[in-house]
């Protein structure tokens, strides 16, 4: 089963030696870095230190659930089965990554393995409050449920990519992904794992966290199964 | 009526609406010249101002319209014809911006992906 692992960056150019580093060997020739426009020199940096990683440089910056798509479409341009999504901020371990793959090889009819961190991680009370209001609406509204819809550590079948493909261009990108999913009914497991903050202030803040609410009503209404 | 109308012309809406109107008149010709607009766009814009500076010299144009539709005066005639006009300007807007940022998207990831094929990454 061949698979690709995409991490969106952006201005992440002081973690990416101990990014790219902390893969292992066998999982180094399946990263794809998306550069999500970044002003601080990261193409540079990538294309002098690490050559031979793959890498995607969007000139401007899109979002990351553009990131994402770019990132998606070159997995399936290399006929990857499997599509891995991490966060660049190291806040995910590599090491996890054999246990995302496992699942597809044991059930041929799973689309979606979520990961779901783990209660007690140094999460800020008002990420953990949103996170958890976003995800019991999901779960009430669409009848899917998981215990943490906001975790960027995922991966899915690339077979299944057309049933989940977002129009999202920013972080609501991972959140529209589980409501399409959802919405087509696909099988999906949930497997808890470790999550480590070095910046608090990076990803989803509370107004990206009351659009993400306001899209998921809109969605309700208007994606279809 | 005849005092309204007076009244009217002599409006300080009524001078700035022929001010602003000529003014964008001059600016559409200036657009025109530097070919920031092609001659279909030029001709829509000149025909909306100059409506414009004619409805503004001479408001009692659109008189008959008035009781026809059931305005009570001519200058609420203006601010819904106005508020129409702003609407779909903005909506076209909307639209043309909408449509370029999808464009733009798809060019950014596109050649993002074809840069990656010629680089000397692991996948070739």
């Amino acid at each position: 089963m061949s698979y690709r692992i995409i991490v969106p960056i952006f201005n992440e150019q002081k973690h990416l030696s101990q990014l790219i580093k902390s893969f292992k060997k066998q999982h180094l020739s399946s990263l794809i870095l998306v550069n999500d426009g970044s002003t601080d020199n990261t193409a540079e940096f990538l294309a002098k230190n690490y050559p031979k990683v793959t890498a995607l440089h969007h000139k401007i910056n899109l979002g990351k659930g553009k990131a994402l798509e770019t990132g998606t479409k070159k997995a399936i341009s290399q006929k990857a089965d499997v599509i891995i999504f991490m966060d660049g901020d190291l806040q995910h371990k590599p090491t996890d990554i054999n246990r995302f793959l496992r699942p597809f090889a044991r059930d041929p009819d799973l689309k979606l393995v979520f990961g779901a961190r783990k209660i007690g991680t140094n999460m800020h009370f008002s990420s953990f409050f949103g996170n958890k209001l976003l995800t019991v609406t999901i779960n009430l509204l669409f009848r899917y449920f998981l215990n943490d819809t906001q975790c960027g550590f995922r991966a899915f079948r690339s077979s299944a990519f057309q049933q989940i493909q977002w129009q999202s261009s920013g972080y609501s990108a991972e959140t529209e992904m589980i409501i399409r999913a959802a919405k087509n009914r696909l099988k999906y497991k949930e497997i808890p794992i470790d999550t480590i903050y070095l910046e608090q202030h990076k990803g989803t803040h509370f107004i990206d966290g009351i659009i993400i609410m306001l899209k998921i009503i809109l969605w309700k209404l208007t994606i279809p199964k | 009526m005849e005092t309204n109308y007076t009244q009217m012309i002599h409006s300080g809406i009524q001078t700035t609406t022929i001010a602003f109107s000529i003014f964008m008149i001059y600016f559409t010709y200036f657009c025109y010249k530097r070919k920031y607009f092609k001659i279909g766009a030029t001709i829509g814009w000149l025909v909306a101002f100059i409506a414009l500076t004619i409805g503004s010299l001479f408001p009692s144009i659109l008189e008959p319209f008035i009781e026809v539709l059931g305005f009570a005066r001519l200058f609420d005639l203006y601010s819904i014809l106005g508020f129409i006009f702003l609407t779909i300007v903005t909506f076209t807007n909307f639209l043309q911006v909408h449509k370029l940022q999808n464009k733009l998207d798809s060019l950014i990831q596109d050649q993002a992906i074809e840069e990656s094929k010629n680089s000397n990454s692991l996948d070739g």
